[in-house]
């Protein structure tokens, strides 16, 4: 993973529109659709079971959608830092993926506004691999301004 | 996490035989009238959720679900099938809106198995 987990909280001040977030890599193993897949209560054999799988027409097992939030919520979690919280997460499943493909995580801000004390910054998000777009979506993080003043002055 | 928690809890014997359906005969939800009629696939599509807060240790939360749209049987890759959309709202004691999911789903009936 090509992102720095423990980072410091972004200032929504310094975000600006069309800033790119630094892309994020995933090897994806069986193991890490399985993991994912039963860490998020998902039982549905097409995730854990490859014979199971292989019988309903898909080459092998696949990556759960709860997974793809998951990883989705990291991926902006570690770009705006620890007090960042993810408002909302909008999200469009297009190809699968197997195991042995590698999903790469991009990012652009398309908007940023200001509610109460807190700075909201909208987010265009795009998860690929070898097979085309897995996921595309959009999501809302919200920062708190007033700990970000407090840090600054 | 919300959603996590509202996932039914598994049964693992018999998965086979209710056609890869990890839930068991009792308290299935309204999506059995799908698997009943042979459409025991299940692909998820999309997931749209808002959190409002964090939840707190020794909170209460409830989830409410509504199907808010079926559609017309789709011809797809996977097979003949039914898009599913539903409303999940999540609540606190008070009542107050804590989480909302819109997620959608395809039922379908695997290629090669017969109505």
């Amino acid at each position: 993973v090509s992102t720095d987990p423990v980072g410091a909280t972004l200032d929504w001040r310094a975000i600006g529109v069309d800033d790119e977030l630094p892309e994020m890599v995933i090897e994806v193993t069986a193991t890490r659709i399985v993991a994912g897949a039963l860490a998020t209560r998902d039982f549905m054999p097409v995730h854990h079971d490859r014979a199971y799988a292989t019988s309903q027409g898909a080459p092998d097992i696949f990556m759960n959608i709860m997974s793809d939030n998951a990883y989705c919520s990291r991926y902006l979690t570690d770009w705006a830092g620890p007090e960042a919280m993810v408002r909302r997460l909008a999200i469009r499943l297009g190809v699968p993926v197997f195991p042995g493909s590698t999903l790469t995580y991009s990012g652009k801000v398309t908007g940023k506004s200001r509610v109460g004390d807190e700075g909201l910054v909208e987010v265009e998000l795009r998860a690929v691999n070898d097979l085309g777009d897995h996921v595309t979506g959009t999501a809302t993080i919200a920062l708190p301004l007033t700990s970000t003043e407090r840090a600054i002055h | 996490m919300l959603q996590t928690w509202t996932m039914a809890t598994p049964v693992i014997t018999g998965i086979t035989e209710r056609g890869g359906s990890p839930v068991s005969s009792d308290g299935r939800g309204p999506l059995a009238v799908f698997d009943d009629a042979g459409f025991t696939g299940t692909l998820a599509s999309n997931s749209d959720f808002e959190i409002a807060r964090y939840l707190r240790p020794g909170e209460t939360v409830r989830a409410t679900t509504v199907v808010e749209s079926i559609s017309e049987r789709k011809e797809t890759r996977l097979g003949p099938g039914y898009f599913v959309t539903w409303e999940t709202t999540y609540t606190d004691e008070d009542g107050e809106v804590v989480g909302r999911q819109h997620f959608r789903i395809l039922k379908f009936r695997p290629a090669g198995h017969s109505e």
